[in-house]
C-alpha cells in the first residue's frame, strides 16, 4: 500500500470528511489516518463542518400524523404505554402468596427488575458538565446536587411522570470528590421511609458519565439516590425537597398510575412473567436480564437494516 | 416541559412515551427538513426521516455530548440514510436550478432555521460568499453525497478541477467556522 505523507493526506481531507472518497484513495488515507493523529485532527475537525453545513438544510413540516407513526413504530404491540410502570409492590405481591413481611422488599425487586426491562441504558461516558444541562426544576422535573461531601460532582435529575425516570450526570474530572476517576457505582433510590432500591450500576469514564434509568418507586415517596462503591461505600448523593417539586406532582403522579391501570394488566401476561421468574437472581443479574431483553425488544421489531 | 435536549433524548431512548413525543415534535421539522433537501421527495423522505428517528431510538445511549449536539447527532443520521435512499432512487442528475435554488435556501436569513447562533449564521454567509461553481461543489458533495467524479461528470469539467473546487471550497468553508468557534469561544 503506498505511504501517503501528510501532506498528501491534506489534500484528500475534504473529501474524506464528505465520505465520498472511494477505493485506494479511501483506504490509503484511513491507513494514513490510523497513524498521524494531526491529519486525523484536521479531517475530524472539518468532518463537524460538513455536518453543520448539513445543518443548515431549511426545515419543513412532514406530513399529519408522522409523530403518531414514529412513536408507533418504537412501542410495538404488546409494549404500549407504560409497560414499565410498577404496580403497588403490596398490591401485587400478596397475589402471589408472598408472605406480607417479605411483600414489599419482593415488590420493591420486582418492580426493579420490571423497571429495568428497557430501562437502563449505561450511556457511554460523556463528560457532559453539569451546568450545560440548564433544567429548571417545574411541576416534572426534580433537580439535585450530587454531593461527594460538600463537593459538587455533578447533578440528579427526577422526571416524575408514568414512568419516571432518574437521569445522573456526573463529571468531576479533577477527582475532587475522591470517586476514582473510572470507578463503577452503583445508583440506588431512597425513599422518605428510609428504605432503598438499587438501580443498577454504570461506570465513569474519566471521572465522567450520563446514566439514565427508569424509576420503579412512586416519586412521591423519594427522598435522593446515593452512588455507591462496589463496597458498598456511599460516595456521593442527591436529596430531592418533597416540599417543592415533589408536592407538585404528587396528583399528577397519582392520575397517571390510576390511568396506567388497564394498560398494566394488558401487558403483565407478556412480560410480567419473565421478570418474574428472574427475581430469585442477584440485583446485578438484573441488569443483564434487562439488556439482553432490552435488546431483544428493540430487534423484535427491526425493521429496517441493523447494518448501515 | 423544560428538559434539555440530552434529557429528552434519554427519556426518547429509554421508551418513555411522553418524552418521546416530545423528542419527536422538537426535532421533526429539521429531520423531515434534511430528508427532503437530500432526496426532493416528500414521501420517500418521510420514510427516511421515520427511519432516522427510530435509529436514533434504538442507537440513544450512543450519543455522545462531547462531539456535537443531539439536533447534530439526528442529523447526521437522517443524512446517511437520505444519502442512501437518493442513491438508490434517484431517477435523474440534480438539476443546476435545484441546486443553486438549495444553496439559495441554506445562505438564506435565519429566520426559517431553527439552527441559529453565530457559527451557522457564519457558515451561511460563507456559503453565500462563495464562488458560484465552488458553493455547487460544497452543497453537491456534502448535501448529496456525490463524489468528485460526479461533480466533474455534472460540471462537465475534468476531475482535477472537480477536486479542487470541492478543496477550496471545503477549506474556506472550514476555515469560518474555526474561526467562528475561536473567536467566539
Amino acid at each position: 500500500m503506498a505511504e501517503l505523507s501528510c501532506k498528501q493526506c491534506q489534500e484528500l481531507a475534504s473529501e474524506l470528511a464528505l465520505g465520498v472518497l472511494g477505493g485506494r484513495e479511501r483506504a490509503d488515507a484511513l491507513a494514513h489516518l490510523s497513524r498521524c493523529p494531526r491529519c486525523q485532527d484536521t479531517v475530524s475537525a472539518m468532518t463537524a463542518t460538513v455536518g453543520r453545513l448539513v445543518e443548515l438544510l431549511p426545515e419543513a413540516d412532514p406530513p399529519p400524523g408522522f409523530d403518531q407513526r414514529v412513536i408507533n413504530a418504537i412501542t410495538p404491540p404488546g409494549f404500549e404505554g407504560p409497560e414499565i410502570t410498577p404496580p403497588k409492590p403490596e398490591a401485587r405481591a400478596p397475589r402471589r402468596g408472598i408472605p406480607v413481611a417479605a411483600a414489599a422488599l419482593t415488590g420493591v425487586l420486582l418492580a426493579g427488575g420490571g423497571a429495568l426491562f428497557g430501562a437502563l441504558f449505561p450511556v457511554e461516558p460523556t463528560g457532559l458538565p453539569p451546568s450545560s444541562v440548564n433544567v429548571q426544576p417545574t411541576a416534572d422535573v426534580m433537580v439535585s446536587p450530587l454531593l461527594a461531601g460538600d463537593q459538587e460532582i455533578g447533578k440528579a435529575y427526577v422526571y416524575a411522570h408514568n414512568p419516571s425516570w432518574i437521569f445522573l450526570s456526573v463529571s468531576d474530572p479533577a477527582g475532587s470528590g475522591s470517586l476514582g476517576a473510572n470507578a463503577t457505582l452503583t445508583c440506588e433510590l431512597t425513599r422518605q421511609d428510609g428504605s432503598t432500591v438499587s438501580l443498577g450500576r454504570f461506570s465513569l469514564q474519566n471521572g465522567r458519565a450520563d446514566w439514565a434509568a427508569r424509576t420503579p418507586i412512586d416519586t412521591r415517596g423519594l427522598d435522593g439516590a446515593e452512588l455507591t462503591s462496589d463496597t458498598g461505600v456511599t460516595l456521593a448523593s442527591a436529596h430531592f425537597t418533597p416540599q417543592s417539586a415533589a408536592s407538585d406532582t404528587a396528583s399528577d403522579t397519582g392520575k397517571h398510575r390510576d390511568d396506567s391501570h388497564g394498560k398494566d394488566s394488558d401487558t403483565k401476561d407478556s412480560d410480567g412473567k419473565d421478570s418474574h421468574g428472574k427475581d430469585s437472581h442477584g440485583k446485578d443479574s438484573y441488569k443483564k436480564d434487562s439488556h439482553d431483553k432490552d435488546s431483544r425488544r428493540k430487534d423484535s421489531h427491526d425493521k429496517d437494516s441493523h447494518g448501515k | 416541559m423544560g428538559l434539555s435536549d440530552d434529557m429528552l433524548l434519554a427519556g426518547f431512548g429509554a421508551g418513555d412515551p411522553t418524552a418521546a413525543l416530545a423528542f419527536v415534535h422538537r426535532f421533526q421539522r429539521t429531520a423531515f427538513g434534511v430528508a427532503l433537501g437530500v432526496i426532493g421527495d416528500a414521501g420517500l423522505a418521510e420514510d427516511v426521516a421515520q427511519q432516522a428517528f427510530e435509529r436514533a431510538w434504538r442507537h440513544s445511549e450512543r450519543f455522545d455530548p462531547r462531539l456535537g449536539s443531539v439536533r447534530g447527532w439526528l442529523v447526521s443520521i437522517v443524512h446517511n440514510l437520505a444519502v442512501d435512499a437518493a442513491r438508490v432512487r434517484r431517477p435523474h442528475p440534480i438539476e443546476k436550478q435545484d441546486l443553486d435554488s438549495m444553496i439559495a435556501a441554506m445562505a438564506e436569513s435565519p429566520e426559517h432555521h431553527a439552527l441559529a447562533g453565530e457559527i451557522s449564521a457564519e457558515l451561511r454567509q460563507a456559503l453565500a460568499s462563495l464562488p458560484e461553481e465552488q458553493a455547487r461543489a460544497a452543497v453537491f458533495t456534502a448535501v448529496h453525497g456525490m463524489t468528485a467524479r460526479e461533480l466533474a461528470e455534472q460540471e462537465a469539467i475534468p476531475l482535477g478541477t472537480a477536486k479542487s473546487r470541492i478543496r477550496a471550497a471545503l477549506a474556506k468553508l472550514h476555515e469560518t467556522v474555526a474561526t467562528s468557534r475561536g473567536a467566539h469561544g
